[in-house]
């Protein structure tokens, strides 16, 4: 039986569903029909009548044909033909007008070594940030691997491979990361240790889904990690863990 | 110059070519610095994932070893995730037998998948769907997600199915909910979340399939309902 704030709960989410649909159908109208536009703008020009002037639409501007209708109305003949020297000069004033324009809006990028194209390699380098680690486990000598941790990366292509910590607390000579992003291959993937402590890290480039993994400790020992669901599809009884790579 | 020279050409006309002939100036370098970037690799760190059958030391594990490759290879299926089963096993210490086995098995799932999965060709992909078939997905299920998905990649999906019914969510509703999602463009990172949150709830001790029920509906909320059943099947038009 299931209380009154429950079913006003799902009755506000479907409330909330309806709204979402509709303005989601709303947001994107058709374009204008043709037939229509042309009905009206024909109803403005009966309207108007004759004396209403096409809008100019090519290169003489407002300014320049206001110019000419003057010269017209005083007896001068239409200049309709510039100087080819002045156009020149003009083009020349508008590629050093670009040029200057280019050269601010380029900044730095262009003359300083550490401009934004080395900041973007630094942000989307392929070594991990190590901020990721949970440095609240403690070192007590128990084979305790910590979550892998997902490193936020810069690609933004759904399937592109992603950073991935890992990490493993316990007293070894090896540890190694294995699963089927590296062929179950217990040497592609070693831990390092981190200096004076039982930690052991490593990462890898993941691509999105799900993933099955393990450690292999001192080249034989075969530990899952227990914070992460297990696998349930093991073929030869000893369960990995299942991970799931979120795109970015 | 003369002040004359600039004036005869509008202000207007001067202004526009300006910022034009600028973004152009300001776009070329980088526009050619990207086409000479190598392409990203969808995995930064290629695995060899050749193994060597001499390692078997059960011939006849071996002659099937050997068979199941040929034949894998002969259909078109991606024979990467049968060396990588050889490999588990072997670094697992399972028995030879056992991993001839677990491999032909493997094989047998990746076919029905590839069929499924038709037209992809992507190992990842295929596999995933071998997964979900391990898990209990019917080959149906690979079939509807194709058909909600036709032309993009359905590792993602495929694998947050298989969590799902791994997590106690009856198949028939995981992929009922999956595939809505996936027809009303869910995105990979959406799925894959609604399939971190199952998990959450599901760790904390709520059955998979109420806690999947709570969060499927939430997803779907987000959503623009598949153009045959939502309300946009008429499209809006203008009053006039």
């Amino acid at each position: 039986m299931r209380s009154d704030e429950e079913l006003m709960n799902e009755s506000m989410d479907e409330h909330d569903d309806v709204l979402q649909r509709a303005r989601a159908a709303l947001a994107p109208l058709p374009p204008a029909n043709p037939a229509a536009v042309a009905r009206i703008l024909a109803a403005v020009r009966s309207d108007a009548g004759a004396d209403v002037q096409p809008l100019r639409l090519h290169r003489e501007t407002n300014r320049e044909s206001h110019r000419e209708s003057h010269r017209e109305t005083r007896g001068e003949p239409r200049r309709s033909n510039r100087s080819p020297q002045r156009r020149w000069f003009a083009g020349a004033a508008i590629l050093a007008a670009a040029a200057v324009v280019a050269v601010v809006l380029r900044g730095t990028d262009s003359t300083a070594p550490n401009g934004t194209d080395s900041l973007a390699v630094t942000a989307r380098g392929d070594a991990p940030t190590v901020v990721a680690v949970d440095t609240n486990l403690s070192a007590t000598g128990d084979e305790t691997p910590y979550p892998a941790v997902l490193v936020p990366a810069t690609e933004d292509a759904s399937m592109e491979a992603v950073p991935v910590f890992f990490g493993f607390v316990g007293s070894a000579r090896t540890v190694a990361l294995v699963g089927d992003f590296n062929g179950w291959d217990a040497d592609s993937m070693p831990l390092t240790r981190v200096d004076g402590t039982d930690r052991w890290v490593t990462s890898a480039r993941i691509v999105p889904g799900r993933h099955v993994y393990a450690f292999v400790v001192d080249g034989a020992r075969w530990v899952r990690d227990p914070s992460a669901p297990q696998a349930p599809d093991d073929d030869f009884g000893k369960p990995g863990s299942v991970l799931m790579v979120t795109p970015q | 110059m003369s002040a004359y020279a600039v004036g005869y050409v509008s202000a207007a006309s001067l202004c526009v070519a300006t910022v034009l002939l600028a973004v152009a100036l300001c776009v070329w370098p980088q526009s050619a610095k990207a086409q000479q970037r190598p392409p990203t690799s969808p995995s930064a760190e290629p695995v060899e994932l050749r193994v060597d059958l001499n390692a078997i030391p059960d011939q006849r594990a071996r002659a099937v070893l050997l068979a199941t490759m040929r034949d894998a290879g002969a259909q078109g299926v991606p024979v990467e995730p049968l060396y990588g089963k050889i490999r588990e096993g072997m670094a697992k210490g399972s028995p030879d037998d056992r991993i001839a086995e677990a491999v032909s098995q493997l094989a047998q799932r990746l076919m029905s998948a590839q069929t499924a999965l038709a037209p992809a060709r992507a190992s990842d992909e295929i596999a995933a769907g071998a997964g979900a078939l391990r898990q209990g997905v019917p080959v149906s299920a690979l079939r509807a997600l194709r058909a909600a998905r036709p032309a993009q990649s359905l590792t993602v999906p495929l694998g947050v199915l298989t969590e799902l019914v791994a997590y106690g969510v009856p198949t028939a509703r995981a992929t009922s909910q999956v595939r809505d999602l996936v027809r009303r463009g869910a995105t990979n990172a959406q799925l894959v979340e609604l399939s971190t949150n199952v998990q959450r709830d599901v760790a904390a001790g709520q059955p998979g399939a109420r806690a999947f029920d709570s969060h499927a509906k939430r997803a779907l909320a987000l959503l623009v309902a598949p153009p045959s059943t939502s309300i946009t099947a008429q499209p809006p038009v203008r009053p006039f």
